[in-house]
């Protein structure tokens, strides 16, 4: 297994920028939705592909029913990222947008991949708007069920050795729901990160 | 002006006090969570906190609210990733002055500081 | 000084090219490009839109879009261009989720059918002063990949159709074992030979899954299986049946033997196994044996027999065979 690259340091600074690209998306979704929007990126973990399907076996994830989306992004650092939703949250947020539970399933899967592609911009622009590099997006697309995840991550998501755990809690008001963003990077990007966070943290510290 | 930063971030209470005029910039005590910052203001007199809004045990809206009840409330600007109308109100109305967005490239804190008659 | 003229054509935009060389681009690119301001007002119009609409830029722009195109979802558009004003993010659509923004027809020029064309739309932001200020729409003619798509579906459609096997456990699948139940049905009987049916489950699969998880589960499912295509005979048929149950036909084998067999299975299925190389794990099963007799109606009734010994047997503590006595 190659051994994380990011300090404990770094993974602090990490989770503080992805925090403040959480403030951005929940005030996006809080319109969009019409709502008041929780986001909060309570965990944020730089583990190996193996760990990451690990975690979804086991934990608050175990028995949940699974809708994942995922996009690419490319630019300063390139990688992939995947948003895992439970089964009430795809129903909830259809439901906040006006769709009733007769309407169709794109319609409801649309949501979804609108809400991955502010959340997941949110989380990946967030750092590397703070680092102050270019990344842009491919279009987010529907990766499917638990089965779907588990071949994603056996299979296509080879290239990443590396990858971060971003835990987003998602509350609606009263309602709340568990979400999860996977950001998998390959080792130059990761690299690529390492030293952009040096520089943001030397230039904290200097005077 | 002795000044609170309050934060569960280092990286954030790092850039806030860099961010910060020289006029307050020489006393200054950082806080990792509400309650420490219970027990500081506690022990001693503050002029200004800048507070974070998102933090594990006790939250900023939580701080705020304790000290508004037990009267210990001091000028506040609420420093947060959280942006919305509905956010800014509360805050509000919990009695921080204004609620500034975090960034690492925001101008928008000297601005809140000479309007609020800090500066 | 330099002439106005000769400013316009100097003034370079960005990617190097002339700011008009760059307008006549976009204008004439092969997508559509429509762009509004935060109001809803159109601002700019290009020519793929003019030519599938017969709208010239001078009808539609400085016009409120949703007034001049009511048949567009406004709700949802002002929703999704919104989250882009304030999130100064890229925004997707695509024909999967939602066929087209706008209704065109798709023109294809030997199989152009009455299909309206399928769109990619791409929402761009365009900032000045640290603000979204208007937002571009970018729409792509997706109907190809549609129609390939839709081909590809139907062929797969078709194949599963055709399809023998259970995809989790390799062996039939119970639209075969019907099949299969109703040839030997008519072979045994014209012949004069035995026919048996076991018909087994895992006990308290429900826990299984619920302890461990549903690919857990998965693997027990696939671990009773292999048992019992081990222990059967290749003339044997092993279908899976539902979730966790299974169906075996053991054409010219008579009860006793079939009893037998199922009772081997019961004792291979039950000994410890490890699912996924480190959960350990062990299963029960439980299992109900009936075979041909002269009064058997038809296979129906030969599962439904098994199926009745099968709940004796849940019935008496499970991990155990019983004989369906008529």
């Amino acid at each position: 297994m190659t051994p994380l690259l990011l300090s404990e340091e770094k993974r602090d600074a990490l989770r503080e920028l992805v925090n403040i690209g959480m403030g951005t998306a929940a005030a996006a979704l809080a319109a969009a939705l019409g709502t008041f929007v929780e986001l909060t990126s309570p965990g944020l973990e730089v583990t190996d592909r193996g760990s990451v399907a690990k975690q979804l076996d086991t934990g608050a994830w175990r028995n949940s029913e699974i809708e994942a989306v995922r996009q690419p992004f490319f630019g300063a650092f390139t990688g992939e990222s995947v948003m895992l939703f439970d089964r009430p949250a795809h129903a909830e947020l259809a439901g906040m947008v006006g769709y009733g539970p007769e309407s169709a399933v794109v319609e409801q899967q649309e949501v979804l991949l609108d809400v991955a592609n502010v959340v997941i911009g949110a989380c990946v622009n967030g750092i590397a708007e703070s680092l102050a590099e270019l990344v842009s997006f491919a279009p987010p697309t529907r990766l499917g069920t638990r089965a779907d995840v588990r071949a994603f991550l056996s299979r296509e998501a080879v290239a990443w050795q590396q990858g971060l755990i971003v835990n987003v809690d998602f509350k609606l008001e009263a309602r709340s729901f568990l979400s999860r963003v996977l950001v998998f990077l390959p080792e130059p990007s990761m690299l690529r990160i390492d030293q952009a966070l040096s520089r943001l943290l030397d230039g904290l510290a200097a005077g | 002006m002795r000044v609170l930063i309050v934060d569960d971030s280092r990286l954030a209470r790092m850039a806030l006090r860099k961010a910060l005029p020289p006029a307050l910039s020489r006393e200054v005590t950082e806080a990792a969570s509400g309650s420490e910052a219970l027990r500081c203001i506690e022990g001693s007199r503050f002029d200004l906190m800048f507070l974070d809004l998102t933090m594990p045990d006790v939250n900023g809206y939580e701080l705020l609210k304790t000290l508004q009840d037990t009267g210990r409330m001091l000028p506040t600007i609420v420093v947060s990733a959280d942006v919305q109308t509905l956010a800014v109100e509360r805050v509000i109305k919990l009695g921080a002055i204004a609620l500034v967005k975090k960034s690492f490239r925001s101008s928008e804190l000297d601005q809140v500081l000479v309007r609020a008659g800090l500066l | 000084m330099a002439s106005p003229q000769a400013d316009a054509t100097a003034a370079l935009g960005p990617a190097g090219l002339a700011v008009d060389f760059l307008a006549r681009l976009i204008d004439r690119i092969n997508v559509g490009i429509v762009t509004v301001d935060a109001d809803g007002t159109v601002m700019q119009w290009n020519r793929f839109l003019h030519a599938h609409t017969c709208l010239s830029p001078e009808q539609v722009i400085g016009q409120n879009l949703y007034d001049r195109f009511p048949e567009l979802p406004r709700a949802w558009l002002e929703r999704k261009l919104r989250s882009v004003f304030l999130l100064k993010n890229f925004a997707f659509t695509s024909w999967r989720q939602r066929p087209y923004l706008f209704r065109f027809d798709n023109h294809r020029p030997l199989t152009g059918g009455a299909e309206p064309m399928r769109q990619d739309c791409t929402f761009i932001p365009l900032e000045q002063d640290g603000e979204v200020k208007a937002v571009s729409i970018v729409i792509t003619d997706a109907t190809d990949t549609y129609e390939s798509q839709t081909r590809l579906d139907e062929a797969v459609a078709a194949l599963a159709a055709q399809s023998e096997r259970d995809a989790l456990t390799g062996v039939y699948n119970r639209r075969k074992l019907e099949q299969v139940l109703d040839a030997e049905m008519k072979r045994a009987r014209r012949y004069n030979q035995s026919l048996s049916a076991v018909m087994f489950d895992i006990d308290h699969f429900k826990r299984v899954n619920d302890t461990h998880g549903h690919l857990v589960g998965d693997e027990a499912i696939k671990h009773v299986a292999s048992r019992a295509v081990a222990i059967l005979r290749v003339t044997d048929f092993v279908a899976r049946y539902g979730g966790e149950e299974f169906v075996a036909l053991l054409p010219g084998e008579q009860i006793a033997g079939a009893a037998k067999a199922a009772e081997r299975l019961r004792e291979a299925a039950a000994k410890p196994f490890t699912a996924l190389s480190e959960v350990p794990l062990s299963v029960t099963i439980s299992a109900g044996v009936s075979a041909l007799r002269p009064d058997t109606a038809d296979g129906k009734a030969l599962l439904a027999e098994a199926d009745k010994a099968l709940y004796a047997s849940k019935a008496a503590g499970r991990n155990r065979v019983t004989i369906f006595t008529p």
